[in-house]
């Protein structure tokens, strides 16, 4: 019988299960299963957290974020308040902060972040330009809160608790910065 | 809470899109957690004298006795948390319930601690370990005698980095206490304070903290070799 898309999440959440738990353990393959599972949003989250100062970390910074993850991996309780996958990003999210913090990345880089995508419309292209520039110049705080919640989907909870901060000081910096991001987009004839 | 925002309705987001991370990113993080304790083996360049022989055969006995307390004292560290001190020594990975708290140990590492109701005294000799310190208690943690830790409900990461040049090794026994040379404190949940040279910093989650050793270590003592022997044995008991 085809399996119906809840019983599938079910399937798909015992697996995860019995990988993190397999993982906790020491398990290689374990451990390979989740890296592939979260390595490209950490890799992303923290590419985009460091716009325009030190994306040249990124790589650096990705594979940290996984060595300190498996390292306190048996620490991790599933039955806790925490995602694996917001317990995850939120140890990306610091390292990634603790970077911009280093006096040598404070200083914005003169050329805008960004991925050129050779294949991608010159339409799509000039707005990820775009956006990558109003990222880049917004402050860390409105950065982080805006890349969790738009490109990772985290709840104002979980990034309150990613940035140790009151869910009211979430909600206001998010204001600020989707308002920046709107007026910098807004001349686009996108 | 709700998000009535439309910034992701009105603009395609995802026009700002990363490269793909490193194919080889798991090899490489998996490298680095299967590295080695960074001890290397150097046989003394003398042979031991006669008299020597016997310091060492003396610490063998000393810690074998001392060993069998600490296997004792960790038994019953399990039935009753409230109390009690025990020391390990890690030739593989190893875990530590202390309570509700627990400490993960690399291989090579060597811990000693002593519980006196929610206060949990430790030292971390050499390699790395993770705490976990959980419910009411508070962690005091000596690292390497280079920085002291104080933490509750948190999460943190020590790792005691060997000059290698130092390092001192009596058959697989590596005496190691003289040799530490860095000693690095990774914050990762809740936050601790760490005091080093005078100094108080507190280090938030997230932050790390580098303590470097002031000079050169010193050269091990006889004495140090012997009990640095008889730590081995220790090791193998525990198992």
């Amino acid at each position: 019988m085809p399996a119906t898309p809840r019983t599938a999440r079910a399937a798909a959440g015992v697996d995860d299960e019995l990988t993190l738990r397999r993982a906790q353990k020491g398990d290689e393959r374990a451990w390979r299963d989740l890296i592939a599972r979260f390595e490209r949003p950490v890799h992303a989250l923290i590419w985009r957290l460091l716009a325009g100062r030190a994306q040249h970390r990124a790589e650096d910074l990705t594979q940290e974020t996984f060595v300190r993850v498996l390292r306190a991996l048996p620490s991790f309780d599933p039955a806790g308040k925490a995602r694996l996958s917001s317990w995850i990003l939120t140890i990306a999210t610091r390292l990634a902060l603790n970077e911009l913090r280093r006096p040598d990345h404070r200083t914005l880089a003169a050329e805008p972040p960004g991925h050129d995508r050779a294949d991608a419309p010159l339409e799509r292209q000039r707005l990820g330009a775009a956006i990558a520039r109003a990222v880049a110049a917004l402050p860390e705080g409105q950065r982080a809160v805006l890349v969790l919640r738009e490109y990772h989907g985290l709840d104002y909870e979980e990034i309150a608790a990613a940035l140790e901060l009151d869910v009211g000081t979430v909600s206001s910096r998010l204001t600020r910065a989707r308002a920046a991001l709107r007026a910098a987009l807004e001349g686009l004839d996108v | 809470m709700s998000d009535d925002d439309d910034l992701r309705t009105t603009y395609d987001l995802e026009a700002w899109a990363p490269p793909a991370p490193s194919g080889s990113l798991a090899d490489a993080v998996i490298a680095r957690l299967r590295q080695p304790p960074a001890v290397v083996a150097i046989e003394p360049e003398d042979a031991p004298t006669r008299r020597r022989r016997w310091h060492l055969a003396g610490g063998l006995a000393g810690a074998l006795a001392a060993a069998v307390v600490a296997v004792v004292v960790v038994g019953s560290l399990k039935r009753a948390p409230g109390v009690g001190s025990g020391t390990i020594i890690a030739d593989t990975a190893r875990s530590v319930e202390l309570g509700e708290s627990r400490v993960q140990l690399d291989p090579g590492a060597e811990l000693a601690w002593e519980r006196a109701g929610d206060r949990v005294r430790a030292v971390l000799r050499r390699g790395s370990a993770t705490f976990s310190v959980a419910g009411e208690d508070t962690f005091e943690i000596d690292g390497a005698a280079l920085a002291s830790v104080t933490a509750s409900g948190a999460s943190l990461r020590m790792e005691a980095k060997m000059n290698l040049s130092d390092a001192r090794v009596i058959g697989a026994s590596a005496v190691t206490a003289a040799a530490v040379a860095m000693l690095t404190i990774v914050v990762y949940e809740g936050s601790a304070r760490a005091t080093h040279g005078g100094q108080t910093v507190t280090i938030e989650a997230g932050g790390t903290l580098d303590v470097r050793a002031p000079g050169p270590p010193r050269p091990p003592s006889p004495t140090e070799v012997a009990v640095g022997a008889g730590l081995d044995v220790q090791a193998q008991l525990d198992e």
